[in-house]
């Protein structure tokens, strides 16, 4: 298990920040949604499953009992990206916890909403996935990946 | 008749759909690459009138001689974005199993075999250099050629190797029209060098095409010690690009004799050379005693494999490669006769050299008018299959990328294809 | 089988300043999710994106779906909050050649510092609604009983 930083707790915060989940179904086929209530907790990141027959919940249950493993990306409004992989551990669906979740639940989102689950996501992996990140990461890992007129430029930028 | 109600050659061997049933980590698309590779592709009447000699590279002085009588444009794109490096290819007497078809249906470019179609292709497309000319009068399609995504200059173009008669190594077509005593290849004076300047500077002026500068060419022997003057050459043919190209180090394809520490050096110190890549050509001490004679002679199996290793010190794993023609381990009547028993062969000693850091790069066998082989048989699609599959797997396991032979900056190798999922 | 994108869909996909994020898988099984701005829908109706890092695992991942047929899946949200799911194969990975160059030198006009790996062309096979009201409605609709009963108490 890997530690979620204090940055990237703040950033999860922020309103305009986006939220995605990609979880593969039986047949290996990925998943991927919005996740606007994935926040993190104690160290785990967590989420409100609102409906049952949701893809992301039976890709989610088949994931946990397979012991497999999901994606997460946070992208930030000023275009930072994180790259998670993590394991659902567990799948809250009833409980006082439970309860409280889902009247706070309603009250954000109006009646009509329910919840189905609460699921919280132990990560195992934390990247920094940001282009302008990656971009400068592969040119120092790999120079040579890149159009010879590219390469030309850039040795006239770095002088 | 066709050929194969002749040698029976399908009922012998794996067919496609059999191989790819068996081995589920064969992409399709690969292995059709390399059943393509094998049998070569004959062209057609209306995929011959598809050929736009404005639009497509067709190389009016095939340096691969041997390929047919009828220019073709040299390559073909596939889908996925890799390539097929090869042309219409004729059939002989001798040619042991019919050529995949490239025919046109509904207006496309197809590969097909026995009616079935089984890929769409495309042509390689012209460098937009081709058509022009140096200062010096010269047509820039005489100094240099290109792949996709590569500039191609062979600084000579006579292999030394094959001065003693018959002592060149037997799979090779290269250069065949300079095999005569007393032909020295083509001349490289300073006119021609300030050509290579002319034309790389125009070449690059394509933005997009080139991720790799790829030099080759035939062994030069002479100097003081075996193989000086070839190193002169490329260092002095890399310096007429780097007059034009603004970078200390750029991506350099350099494939070329077995180079000592003392000349990689110098090549290293010298020039933007950043990888390196020397043939062993067949992975068995024997085979290449009897493959290679002049090579063997001159250089020895055990001495070519330390100079791999001694690259590696200076390039950096991964960063040193070693072509193979994959298959001619069964060429008889020395080869293996069994497959299993070559392959198991060819991979242990394949594991061997990785371990030192060196990648590979298998170019799969094709027999070529020019070539002593030329009327051998290779081995089945099974065999070059389990070949790519494995020495992706020895890649893998020791750690190494294989950037400068990949299929980009070479696309000639079923194995380095698999990196692409690494 | 290609399915066709509505104009709606397609509308969203192609505003630049609505996220796309695409979701792939490597040879292990193990998925991958990233933004991908250059998502496109082209006029012939296939998704089409730019990759721009050779190295990245999403180019890894998106040829390994084109050789096995395997499907990605791309999300795209709009500054509404609408959101539609669409999954496809990657057919075409364009690599060279003058149509690979011209979207090059565009990707060069973006950002002079880009490079372009390659131009992928996607297939198609699914699209789902995913903004939340109309999964809601969908779900209310097909599955009347997935709710907790207080819904139904009455008011007081």
């Amino acid at each position: 298990m890997v530690k979620i930083n204090d940055e990237l707790k703040q950033i999860l915060d922020e309103p305009d920040t986006l939220k995605v989940l990609a979880v593969n179904n039986r047949e290996g086929v990925p998943h991927v949604v919005f996740k606007g209530t994935l926040h993190a907790e104690d160290n785990q990141f967590v989420f409100y499953d609102l409906l049952q027959s949701s893809e992301i919940n039976k890709n989610l249950v088949n994931t946990i009992w397979f012991e497999k493993k999901l994606a997460i990306n946070i992208l930030s409004k000023d275009r930072r990206s994180f790259h998670i992989v993590g394991t659902p551990v567990k799948s809250v669906t009833a409980g006082k916890y439970f309860e409280s979740v889902y009247e706070n639940i309603q009250e954000r989102f109006g009646r009509d909403t329910d919840l189905n689950a609460i699921w919280y996501i132990e990560p195992e992996q934390i990247q920094e996935v940001s282009f302008a990140y990656r971009q400068a990461e592969q040119r120092e890992k790999f120079p040579i990946l890149a159009h010879l007129d590219q390469i030309t430029r850039r040795d006239d930028d770095d002088e | 008749m066709s050929i194969n109600e002749k040698t029976h050659w399908r009922e012998k061997e794996l067919s496609y759909d059999q191989v790819i049933d068996k081995y589920p980590d064969i992409p399709p698309i690969l292995a059709l690459k390399i059943d393509v590779s094998r049998r070569g592709i004959a062209y057609t009447d209306a995929a011959f009138a598809k050929v736009d000699s404005n639009k497509h590279h067709v190389e009016p002085f095939n340096y691969m001689i041997g390929h047919g009588k009828q220019i073709s444009p040299i390559g073909l794109f596939l889908r996925d974005g890799s390539v097929i490096c090869q042309g219409h290819q004729e059939v002989y007497d001798w040619t042991y199993r019919d050529p995949y078809i490239l025919d046109v249906v509904d207006d496309k470019l197809v590969i097909v075999d026995n009616d079935r179609i089984f890929e769409e292709a495309k042509f390689w497309e012209k460098p937009d250099f081709y058509d022009k000319y140096t200062s010096n009068g010269t047509p820039m399609r005489e100094i240099a050629s290109a792949r996709p995504q590569r500039l191609t200059i062979a600084p000579a173009t006579k292999c030394h190797f094959w001065d003693v008669p018959k002592e060149g190594c037997k799979y090779c077509a290269l250069f065949s029209a300079h095999r005569s005593a007393n032909d020295e290849g083509d001349i490289r004076d300073d006119k021609w060098f300030s050509d290579v300047t002319e034309t790389v500077e125009e070449a690059l002026k394509q933005k997009g095409r080139y991720a790799s500068f790829h030099m080759t060419a035939g062994s030069t022997l002479s100097g003081k010690e075996i193989f000086d003057d070839e190193v002169d050459l490329y260092i002095k043919t890399l310096k007429a690009a780097e007059r034009v190209i603004d970078a200390k180090k750029f991506p350099v394809k350099l494939v070329a004799s077995a180079f000592s520490k003392k000349q990689l050096q110098r090549m290293y110190e010298e020039t933007a050379i950043t990888t390196y890549t020397t043939d062993l050509e067949v992975l068995n001490k024997n085979l290449f005693g009897w493959v290679c004679p002049g090579k063997n002679r001159l250089v020895g199996y055990d001495e070519w494999k330390h100079r791999l290793y001694d690259a590696v010190e200076i390039f950096g794993r991964g960063n040193v490669d070693c072509g193979i023609v994959g298959g001619v381990e069964t060429a008889q009547p020395n080869g293996f006769e069994d497959e299993q028993e070559a392959l198991n062969n060819v991979l242990t000693e394949a594991e061997e050299i990785a371990s030192h850091g060196v990648s590979f790069a298998d170019c799969v066998w094709n027999t070529l008018p020019g070539a002593i082989f030329m009327k051998q048989k290779t081995p089945s699609l099974e065999y070059y299959v389990q070949l790519a599959l494995g020495l992706a797997e020895v890649r893998r396991k020791n750690g190494l990328y294989i950037y400068t032979d990949d299929y980009r900056r070479c696309g000639n190798h079923p194995n380095t294809d698999l990196a692409r999922i690494d | 089988m290609a399915v066709k994108i509505k104009k709606e869909i397609a509308d969203a996909v192609n505003n630049p300043d609505n996220i796309k994020v695409l979701a792939s898988i490597d040879r292990h099984g193990n998925v991958h999710v990233v933004a991908k701005g250059s998502i496109t829908v082209t006029e012939d109706g296939r998704i089409k994106y730019w990759e721009l890092l050779e190295s990245s695992q999403t180019n890894k991942n998106v040829t390994y779906a084109l050789w096995f047929n395997k499907e990605i899946a791309i999300n795209v949200i709009t500054t509404d909050r609408r959101s539609y799911q669409i999954k496809g194969i990657p057919r075409v990975n364009l690599n060279a050649g003058h149509e690979y160059e011209e979207n090059y030198i565009k990707a060069q006009e973006k950002n002079e510092n880009n490079d372009l790996a390659a131009v992928y062309y996607i297939e198609p096979t699914e699209i789902i609604e995913e903004t939340y009201s109309s999964r809601l409605a969908e779900e209310t609709k097909k599955h009347p009983l997935y709710m907790h009963l207080d819904r139904l108490a009455k008011k007081e």
